[in-house]
């Protein structure tokens, strides 16, 4: 019976009444003053990407009662024993983790503007530099490198601002081309704060006309917790980026268990 | 990610499909094991050809802005030659419309019609370049609907 893992929370963490993925129930298996959120899967159900709400549902039901370590979606363990010994040499680094993570909550930001406001703000700086005419390709390309940087500096005095409310922040993404959010961060906040924190991202959308600022959370420390505390061993090439497992191989044999 | 809720409203989770696996597919605790997922290649393909299509749709947004804010004082003074090439555009958006929908959904044409795009601009900088082979269609095209 496969094993599959949601994250890990202090020992005395209770079950939560809630649905994980498959649908299935999530248990509390405690070890080493460790509790290791799993539910039990057929060995021959195959997970999608549609399961991913469940996996983070399931985090959100702890969450909301306390301390939790998220692990990444999809992550198996061959059976309860092994994911059982495998923790219990980690067990020490996981508590700490726990421990630096058990007061704060993970809010994270996006930001967009209004674009003709942004255009208007970069054309009316340097108008020489966008005069119309020519290919529309061209000329769009420099604008929109324009704005980009435009919105570079509008991004800080964000991270900036709600710095002084986060106890640590992360970006989560640059945007890559003018269609994303132009700021995507997240920020570690105190669960005494949050409320503080709200006020400050509303009053940021305020202060700009067309600037939009949102926040999502609270929600498990993904962007924060420690892969290298637990990880000592890991090899880079099980980045989610790396190529899954062909169709039909076991993964169990052909994987390493282990941190 | 709607626009209309207000910053006030913090939502408690994020809401796409998309937007949950960007939490919870690479971020969170990265053990040494496998990663059952099958369908992760292809959800990252399918956001590789929405980036290559919004930013040459992005690029003649931007272009069509600024072409608005400097029109503005000017349209009294437009007369006739404005008129003239209104009415040119138009024509043209009418006859590569069908073209240009045809590409639109393979990222490697759009791709291709990009650079033949730079080869273009190139030319018109030589001043030679005004009359529109068929991957010009797309400028055009997008002034027309916008």
């Amino acid at each position: 019976m496969t094993c599959y893992l949601y994250g890990f929370a202090p020992g005395t963490t209770s079950v939560p009444d809630v649905r994980g993925v498959a649908g299935l129930p999530v248990r509390v298996v405690a070890t080493d003053d460790l509790g290791l959120l799993v539910s039990d899967l057929d060995d021959d159900l195959v997970l999608d990407e549609s399961e991913a709400p469940h996996h983070l549902d399931a985090l959100l039901a702890v969450l909301d009662r306390g301390p939790v370590l998220p692990v990444a979606f999809g992550t198996l363990a061959p059976d309860e024993p092994s994911l059982i010994a495998d923790v219990s040499a980690q067990a020490p680094a996981l508590r700490r983790e726990l421990e630096r993570l058990a007061e704060v909550v993970e809010i994270d930001v996006t930001a967009v503007d209004d674009e003709a406001s942004a255009v208007a703000a970069v054309v009316a700086g340097a108008p020489d530099r966008f005069r119309p005419g020519g290919d529309p390709l061209v000329l769009g390309e420099r604008v929109a490198a324009a704005v980009m940087q435009h919105r570079g500096r509008v991004a800080d005095d964000i991270v900036l601002r709600l710095r002084e409310l986060s106890v640590e922040d992360t970006a989560r993404k640059y945007a890559s081309n003018p269609e994303e959010p132009f700021l995507q961060w997240a920020f570690l906040v105190p669960r005494e704060a949050v409320g503080k924190f709200d006020d400050a991202v509303a009053e940021l959308t305020q202060r700009t006309p067309g600037l939009v600022v949102q926040s999502v959370g609270p929600l498990p420390p993904f962007s924060f917790v420690s892969t290298g505390a637990v990880g000592a061993e890991s090899s880079s090439a099980v980045q989610q980026g790396a190529a899954p497992a062909p169709e039909g191989s076991d993964p169990f044999r052909s994987g390493k268990w282990g941190w | 990610m709607t626009m209309a809720s207000s910053s006030v409203n913090r939502a408690p989770r994020p809401s796409g499909l998309a937007d949950v696996l960007d939490l919870v597919l690479d971020k969170g605790i990265v053990i040494d094991a496998y990663v059952r997922l099958a369908l992760v290649g292809i959800e990252i393909l399918t956001l590789d050809a929405r980036i290559v299509i919004a930013s040459v749709d992005t690029y003649l947004r931007f272009a069509e802005a600024v072409n608005r804010l400097d029109l503005q004082p000017n349209k009294q003074v437009a007369g006739l030659p404005g008129l003239m090439e209104e009415v040119t555009e138009g024509g043209a958006k009418h006859k590569t419309h069908g073209a240009l929908s045809g590409v639109r959904d393979t990222a490697k044409e759009i791709a291709s019609s990009m650079k033949h795009g730079d080869d273009d601009s190139d030319d018109s900088d030589n001043g030679k370049g005004r009359e529109a082979p068929a991957e010009r269609s797309a400028p055009n095209d997008r002034r027309g609907n916008r």
